[in-house]
């Protein structure tokens, strides 16, 4: 009897674990999840962007949002409020530049750039690099450590990314995306001395011409409870852009 | 002489009324006057040798790193600090100057705040601080992980008392998100305005936290021994920019092909469409392998003779590994692709590996090789036209701004720069705290104004009260005549007499400015507003110049006797009956 009593009990702490962990799946998934989230068509959108702050109540941004990803350009320019109307991100080449409207002035930035003092950085808006900055966690061979999990209901892979370059904001992430379609459902960010800083949750994706977009994001400052911010994507354009768009000369004349 | 000096000193003591009040306004005049002007001396030593000096340095060493990002980074500083105590002879100290902005949660509430690191064994400046809570011993012996000071104005506005701790996230020169978690170890009260801004945890902490190796810096400050005038400083820091001047860099390096090893010479080349033909040419190499070796960064031209050892050949690669000045063996994560053989008659080149600048100076700077220098091989390669111009060098030292207006200039220049590559560049107080020297000039100006007003005022009033009394006394003048007195005597007599009072007046008037000073100075002042700028430490700082003093006396005799001349000689011209019968 006491035996039984102590399968039942090793069975129900396994149900607790996660299903199983799997390896050397990671390089696969990122590649399918950076090909689904790739839009093979110019795209313009509307961006509203909720910013909540601990007793400082809501702010709302305003944006319009035009991206490209056949050769990795976007453009997100301020509409609102009026004191951040103009202001402009622009991602061309390899280069980030911000335009300041007041000032007139470009500056060149870096994907880990806020957007409107938002905690969503321009990382979040250009096309998906995972497998060029990331590498993932490996197991004591070597291979990639991948587990099986649920969010919420949804089947799900969850695995660890570490930067493999400089040049982004958090050089560690863990990923849960969905194991049907590998879009990621959550990401929790962390500092370089492994402090859990910001939650991205992924609440809804739309299809464009057969890829996905996210069109609402939730990112959860982790760092300074109760900051958080939603953006949320509407009017999809699927009209042509003309390659004016991603250059400065348009967002300075746009600004002014 | 001496009989006329006897007189003029008698007749002061036999006035004595009259030449206290009048002796009383020359001392007043001249005790302001000396007060302000040491008043505004010290106004400009607090601000050249204490603010300035401890926020900015009398002069700056600046290196910015370009690559994807601007990084502030000195990566040798003890090469640095050589080279400086080298070539400056009156440096009393350097110091690291490395802050950031962070956002700090305390208890329930957060703020910005400007994170300074310091030196634990800074002692002058931790005993500057005017600690209200705690003790600073928990800062330099470091009792808690990550001690931090704070403005009491900052903890009260985090809410928090010491020994708790506040949570702060910052950026660090990679621009990652970086955390930590300081404890409070002491509340200090500010100075100033401006101070209740900043935070300080100690210096290799926050190094540590920003990304920084420890024989990495930000930026490297000197102060001098005591100057006077910032312009003092534009000359040590031009004889410091002349001392960094740019070398080629070329260090050993051992190269592994797919059939072995062997060891090479590193050096970069500059990949400019200009540049290029310059060392093809030197190399006997085709010139339409310009395109192909600029346009990959992981390129490199190698010397017949590595590639006989290796078997290697164009498009063949290459990996590297040499020993680093700080870490030891490194064998960076990076692939070269072979582009050209050197084959040239001379041999010179045949155990040189050239590599594109853009992908041989991130390798390079991140861990600093053990750079050859006085070698024969080197001073010949770096010696030779026009292979010389197309080197790649440690740094590029940019020129020495003149003014405030070239240093932004500079700056912007920095800002716009792409490419690899460290961009240094010298700067002295005079340019970069040109606004804070404008402030003082500004009060070091009204002052003046004021005091010479003032001075003026007195002055005239005093002399004025002189010449009447001479007036009064012309019939003196007629009774000294007439008992046989010349003219030219009588003349001396009266000049003398002023000139006398006004040296005696003066000189009381500047010993009551030192006394009265001194009594000033040792009055308390708590100020924590912009006006705590003109205090030093809670008290008003005076610095006397004995030379300035004797000046003023010089000037007020001299005055006083060029006044008194006049009505003197026209009272002496009257006849003597004429002075007699004068009566006022």
């Amino acid at each position: 009897m006491t035996h039984l009593r102590l399968i039942f009990i090793a069975l129900f702490i396994l149900s607790l674990a996660p299903e199983r962990s799997l390896a050397g799946q990671v390089q696969e998934i990122l590649e399918c999840l950076e090909e689904s989230l790739t839009v093979d068509h110019d795209f313009s959108a509307k961006m509203v962007m909720v910013e909540e702050k601990a007793g400082q109540g809501k702010k709302k941004h305003e944006l319009v949002y035009y991206r490209r990803d056949s050769d990795d350009s976007f453009l997100l320019v301020a509409t609102y409020p009026s004191t951040k109307k103009g202001n402009g991100y622009l991602r061309v080449g390899d280069n980030f530049w911000v335009y300041r409207r007041n000032t007139r002035s470009f500056q060149h930035v870096n994907r880990d750039e806020s957007v409107s003092g938002t905690n969503m950085k321009l990382e979040t808006f250009e096309k998906k690099k995972l497998t060029e900055l990331y590498r993932s966690d490996k197991t004591k061979n070597g291979r990639d450590l991948i587990y099986k999990d649920r969010l919420g209901d949804i089947p799900v892979y969850k695995f660890i990314l570490y930067a493999k370059v400089k040049d982004v904001a958090y050089p560690k992430q863990i990923m849960w995306v969905r194991r049907d379609n590998f879009l990621p459902l959550k990401i929790e960010y962390f500092s370089v001395s492994g402090t859990h800083m910001l939650t991205s949750l992924y609440l809804k994706y739309t299809k464009i011409k057969g890829r996905y977009f996210w069109i609402k994001l939730l990112n959860i400052d982790e760092f300074e409870k109760g900051n958080k911010t939603v953006a949320d994507i509407s009017g999809i354009s699927l009209a042509p852009l003309d390659d004016v768009i991603f250059t400065k000369p348009y967002l300075e004349n746009l600004s002014n | 002489m001496k009989l006329i000096f006897r007189i003029a000193f008698r007749n002061l003591i036999r006035q004595k009324r009259r030449n206290l009040l009048l002796g009383t306004g020359i001392a007043f005049g001249i005790m302001i006057l000396f007060i302000s002007q040491s008043y505004t001396k010290g106004l400009s030593d607090i601000l050249i040798n204490s603010f300035i000096s401890s926020v900015f340095g009398h002069i700056q060493v600046n290196a910015t790193e370009k690559s994807d990002r601007s990084i502030a980074i000195i990566r040798d500083k003890d090469a640095v600090l050589e080279t400086i105590h080298q070539t400056l002879d009156d440096v009393n100290y350097c110091w690291e100057s490395v802050s950031t902005l962070t956002r700090t949660i305390g208890n329930g509430s957060g703020a910005l705040m400007l994170v300074v690191g310091i030196e634990k064994h800074n002692g002058d400046f931790l005993r500057s601080l005017n600690v209200a809570e705690g003790d600073i011993r928990d800062f330099t012996e470091e009792r808690t992980d990550t001690p931090i000071i704070l403005y009491a104005p900052k903890a009260e506005e985090l809410n928090v008392k010491t020994g708790e701790t506040v949570n702060m996230k910052l950026t660090t020169i990679y621009g990652q998100v970086q955390s930590t978690r300081a404890t409070v170890a002491a509340i200090v009260k500010p100075e100033n305005i401006f101070m209740t801004m900043a935070g300080f945890i100690p210096l290799d902490t926050l190094k540590s936290l920003l990304g920084y190796r420890p024989h990495e810096t930000s930026r490297i400050n000197i102060v001098l021994n005591h100057i006077r005038k910032p312009e003092e400083t534009v000359a040590q820091a031009d004889r410091l920019h002349r001392a960094f001047k740019p070398k080629p860099v070329f260090f050993n390096l051992t190269l592994t092909g797919r059939h072995g090893q062997t060891q090479a010479l590193a050096g970069g080349l500059q990949t400019q469409p200009e540049i290029t033909p310059l060392f093809l040419e030197e190399f006997n190499l085709p010139t339409d392998m310009a395109d192909t070796f600029s346009a990959d960064a992981m390129s490199v031209i190698i010397g017949k003779g590595i590639a006989d050892t290796l078997q290697e050949e164009v498009n063949g690669t290459l990996t590297l590994s040499y020993h680093t000045k700080f870490d030891g063996p490194h064998a960076p994560d990076a692939v070269f692709t072979i582009r050209g053989v050197i084959d040239e008659p001379s041999g010179a080149y045949a155990d040189v590996a050239f590599f594109n600048v853009s992908g041989f100076y991130p390798i390079y700077s991140e861990d600093l090789p053990r750079v050859i220098s006085g070698n024969d091989q080197v001073n010949d390669l770096t010696t030779r036209d026009p292979l010389r111009m197309a080197l790649a060098y440690d740094k590029m030292l940019l020129k020495r701004p003149a003014d405030s207006r070239e240093w932004k200039k500079l700056l912007r220049q920095i800002n716009k720069h792409r490419g690899p590559g460290t961009l240094m560049h010298i700067t002295s107080m005079n340019e970069t705290a040109e606004d804070v020297l404008k402030i003082e000039s500004a009060l070091n100006l009204i002052c003046i104004i004021t005091v010479i007003i003032l001075f003026m005022i007195i002055l005239t009033g005093t002399v004025n009260a002189l010449r009447m009394t001479l007036r009064e006394r012309t019939r003196e003048i007629g009774t000294i005549r007439s008992i046989g007195m010349q003219k030219k005597h009588v003349v001396r007599l009266f000049v003398i007499e002023s000139g006398l009072l006004a040296l005696f007046a003066s000189a009381a008037g500047t010993a009551g400015a030192l006394l009265l000073m001194f009594l000033l100075t040792k009055i308390s002042f708590q100020v924590d507003n912009l006006f705590s700028l003109l205090i030093d430490n809670g008290h008003l700082h005076f610095l006397p110049d004995l030379t300035t003093g004797l000046v003023n006396i010089i000037l007020t005799v001299a005055v006083t006797v060029f006044t008194i001349w006049f009505p003197v000689k026209k009272a002496v011209g009257t006849s003597i009956t004429g002075a007699l019968s004068c009566y006022e």
